[in-house]
């Protein structure tokens, strides 16, 4: 292995190294591709060129629809938006895209339009889309699109230099696709006890480099509501520690007792205050949380 | 003076009596770009006088190039797609290889004749059209039959020997006009440039309302197109002249039966198609109608189309850059490839329904799926690039709109995607289940709104629109749904209560709003 590499080395170091269009096999292809950056310095530093390339397709595979799609692409979609104007054309979402979220994220709502329609006239949609000069990026759910509509919408995207997202279902892993990128996204299962912070993982399923053996971890949700979260799972474990050692304890112990046979933990209880509780806990729980959550 | 003579580019169909004469008209609509002396005569050929323009487009050679190319395009647009010119002159006449045959750009010859007077080019079209050489001398040497004023006294002026335009000059005038009336000698003259000539001028008028007949009846509405695109290169001619461009247009059509199955049927239907911005791209507007028509039905065989104008705005020409166009800038929006996007979102609204291409418009309120509505998007845009016209004035009120959306203190912990409306979900325990049990995260966010719009009843199948919404938001997760925004909806206070708790009766329901994706 070690005689292996050795020889490839040597043969790579004959090579010139900038023939156009041309990359070792062990390094990532950039080339002349222009791309966008994630805004995830992991994701980057494994794409080729550094980014989402633009003018191409790049395919995302899920194991359900509508999970992480705006978590992964919205910071390039910012970044795309804000120097140039152009709209974002969104083509059979599986559900509303929330105009308010986005907007605190940083783009812009009046540059979002959004394709209602069933499966071929999607399909249509989305390639009219690309053939429109004042659209920047295009996001598509196109769950049972064949690989030749695929390679009509790559060329389309191609001409007029714009972002493409294709998202699919997990099952067309195994089918073969003319995208320049392929990336497969699932979340992180949350160890029981532990409350972390949900994050997504990335694989990469094709690029112009090697394969990656191992998936990239990013998070899986905005930093702020990461903080609120975890200030909230720490003041839940602090009230866990506190239900040791007080009376409450006892309290909620007998209040769990009575509650039913449902199995449930003190910090849950103490999180979801049954509507039968005593009025003044109630109160004073709600406006810790609603503390908590602005 | 320099005139152009060039045959109507659809003068074998101008036999339809009624609207044969407003076909006729149009025929020459497109020559109005060149010059405002445009005159249709004898039905049969359209006179240009360029002398007054010709510098203005580059000399003369090349204005005659400009149009005869112009006229190409009118012939080839007014039969379909057929290839320009061949066919008309085919009809017309043999076609001569003469001297006024010109190589037109395609390399098609069109027929065309020119000089000084008006007269002359008639003249010299006639002859040209009749597949004889031009005499060589001026036009003195022309046959007497090609001015329309002499063809009654054709035969006699031969018999005394008389067959061209110089021969007849040289007659004694007073016994010319004795015998054949003084108009012969007053069209000769004109002719020849010694007495001036009177023209009607071609007008456009002031409503464009274009009436065909369809050569045969329209059983599909597909059909209709066909004709459509005829009255739509007129109509490019009359809003070239007036420097207009379309924002909407009215497609009607006459059925030729009062009644079907003794349903009586209404004379006439209509189609109207509308634009964001005013233009004049008649390969849009044929775009457009032709995905309006294609999910019309027709209520009977169609023998009779309209086309009428409903609204235009000026167009002003884009004035030419002195500098070549660079592709760095993008700085020339309407030089760029590709439709803009108006044009788009007209399209994919015309042929997938205005309510499935849509925009989100934010709404200051507090439940979330108040926050935002979902119009039209083409309506949306039309709204928004009239507010940046006033933007450029004053951009301050804009921009404390904005500001007064973004001030949502909590906005970046909402969802990206919003269920509406909510779905219930079903409940184990205490505790909500989507795709398995949920585990609640954050919360809860209490929300009590909505009280202005409706008098209570929160309690219907699900939290609906305008009602009072008083809800607990938790952020919630689970390993496959993922991080997902749920409430449980509290039940309003019942005030008649006194003793006990008040809500124990039901469980409480949980809802799906929004997941974090």
């Amino acid at each position: 292995m070690p005689a292996l590499r050795h020889s490839l080395g040597v043969v790579a170091s004959d090579l010139p190294l900038t023939v156009p269009g041309v990359w070792h096999a062990d390094a990532l292809g950039a080339g002349q591709l222009q791309v966008q950056s994630t805004g995830y310095g992991p994701l980057d530093a494994q794409l080729p060129g550094g980014g989402w390339p633009v003018g191409a397709l790049s395919e995302v595979l899920q194991p359900l629809a509508g999970l992480h799609e705006w978590q992964l692409v919205l910071p390039a979609l910012v970044q795309a938006t804000a120097p140039r104007s152009g709209a974002v054309v969104v083509v059979a979402p599986p559900c509303e895209p929330f105009g308010p979220a986005l907007q605190a994220q940083g783009l812009s709502v009046e540059r979002l339009c959004v394709v209602r329609a069933d499966a071929a006239a999607a399909l249509w949609a989305a390639e009219q889309a690309l053939r429109c000069r004042e659209v920047l990026a295009v996001m598509a759910w196109l769950p049972q699109v064949q690989p030749a509509a695929l390679r009509r919408l790559q060329l389309a995207a191609a001409q007029q230099r714009q972002l493409l997202w294709v998202f699919r279902p997990a099952s067309a892993a195994a089918q073969a696709s003319p995208a320049l990128l392929r990336l497969q996204v699932q979340g992180m299962a949350m160890p029981g006890g532990v409350c972390t912070v949900p994050g997504m993982q990335v694989h990469i399923l094709k690029r112009r480099g090697p394969p990656l053996a191992q998936g990239l971890d990013l998070p899986g949700c905005h930093p702020r509501l990461a903080q609120v979260l975890a200030a909230q799972a720490g003041r839940r474990r602090a009230a866990q520690v506190d239900a040791g050692s007080t009376l409450v304890a006892g309290r909620l112990a007998a209040a769990a007792k009575a509650s039913g046979a449902l199995p449930m933990r003190p910090s849950l209880e103490l999180l979801v205050p049954l509507g039968a509780g005593p009025e003044g806990r109630a109160h004073a729980l709600d406006r810790a949380a609603i503390a908590l959550v602005r | 003076m320099h005139w152009i003579a060039l045959p109507l580019p659809w003068c074998d169909e101008a036999s339809a009596p009624p609207a044969g004469a407003v076909h006729t008209a149009a025929a020459g609509w497109w020559a109005l770009r060149f010059t405002p002396r445009v005159a249709l005569v004898d039905a049969e050929a359209v006179l240009l006088e360029v002398s007054t323009t010709e510098r203005l487009w580059g000399g003369r050679e090349v204005l005659l190039a400009q149009v005869l190319q112009a006229w190409a395009w009118a012939g080839a647009s007014a039969r379909g797609s057929a290839p320009p010119a061949a066919q008309v002159a085919g009809e017309c006449g043999p076609v001569g290889e003469g001297t006024a045959a010109g190589a037109q750009p395609t390399g098609v010859p069109v027929i065309w004749g020119s000089g000084p007077t008006a007269l002359v080019a008639q003249a010299r079209l006639r002859v040209a059209l009749a597949g004889q050489a031009l005499p060589a001398q001026g036009p003195l040497s022309l046959p007497l039959h090609t001015l329309t004023a002499l063809r009654p006294h054709v035969a006699s002026l031969e018999r005394m020997g008389c067959r061209t335009w110089g021969a007849l000059r040289a007659l004694p005038r007073a016994g010319v006009s004795r015998r054949f009336g003084a108009a012969v000698l007053r069209v000769l003259d004109q002719a020849l440039g010694d007495a001036p000539e009177a023209h009607a001028w071609l007008e456009l008028p002031e409503q464009f309302v274009l009436t065909g007949e369809l050569p045969a009846l329209a059983e599909s509405a597909d059909a209709l197109l066909w004709s459509a695109s005829r009255c739509l290169t007129a109509l490019q001619g009359w809003l070239q002249a007036r420097q207009q461009g379309v924002l909407g247009l009215e497609l009607a059509w006459r059925h030729d039966l009062r009644r079907i199955d003794g349903v009586t049927i209404a004379p006439t239907q209509a189609l109207q198609v509308r634009t964001a911005q005013a233009t004049q791209d008649m390969g849009h507007l044929r775009r457009l109608l032709s995905e309006n028509l294609a999910r019309t039905t027709l209520a009977a065989p169609v023998n009779q189309i309209t086309l009428r104008l409903l609204e235009a705005a000026p167009l002003p020409h884009r004035s030419a850059s002195l500098l070549p166009p660079d592709h760095l800038g993008g700085a020339d929006p309407a030089g760029a490839q590709g439709e803009a996007l108006h044009q788009l979102l007209e399209r994919l609204s015309a042929r997938l329904g205005e309510d499935h291409v849509q925009a989100p418009v934010l709404q200051a309120d507090h439940r979330p799926e108040c926050m935002q509505q979902w119009r039209p998007a083409a309506e949306v845009l039309r709204v928004t690039a009239a507010a940046s016209k006033h933007a450029a004035a004053r951009n301050a009120s804009v921009s404390v709109a904005n500001t007064a959306l973004d001030a949502a203190p909590d906005a970046l912990l909402l969802p990206t995607w919003l269920l509406n409306p909510p779905r219930r979900l079903a409940v184990q325990g205490n505790r909500p289940c989507h795709h398995g049990l949920l585990r609640l995260l954050a919360g809860p966010h209490r929300f009590e709104a909505g009280w202005w719009s409706a008098a209570g009843e929160g309690a219907g199948p699900a939290p609906g629109e305008g009602a009072l919404a008083l809800r607990d938001y938790f952020v919630a997760h689970n390993d496959v749904a993922g991080l997902v925004w749920v409430f449980r909806e509290r039940l309003a206070p019942v005030p008649s209560v006194s003793d006990g708790p008040p809500v124990a009766v039901r469980p409480h329901r949980w809802f799906l709003h929004g997941v974090f994706g």
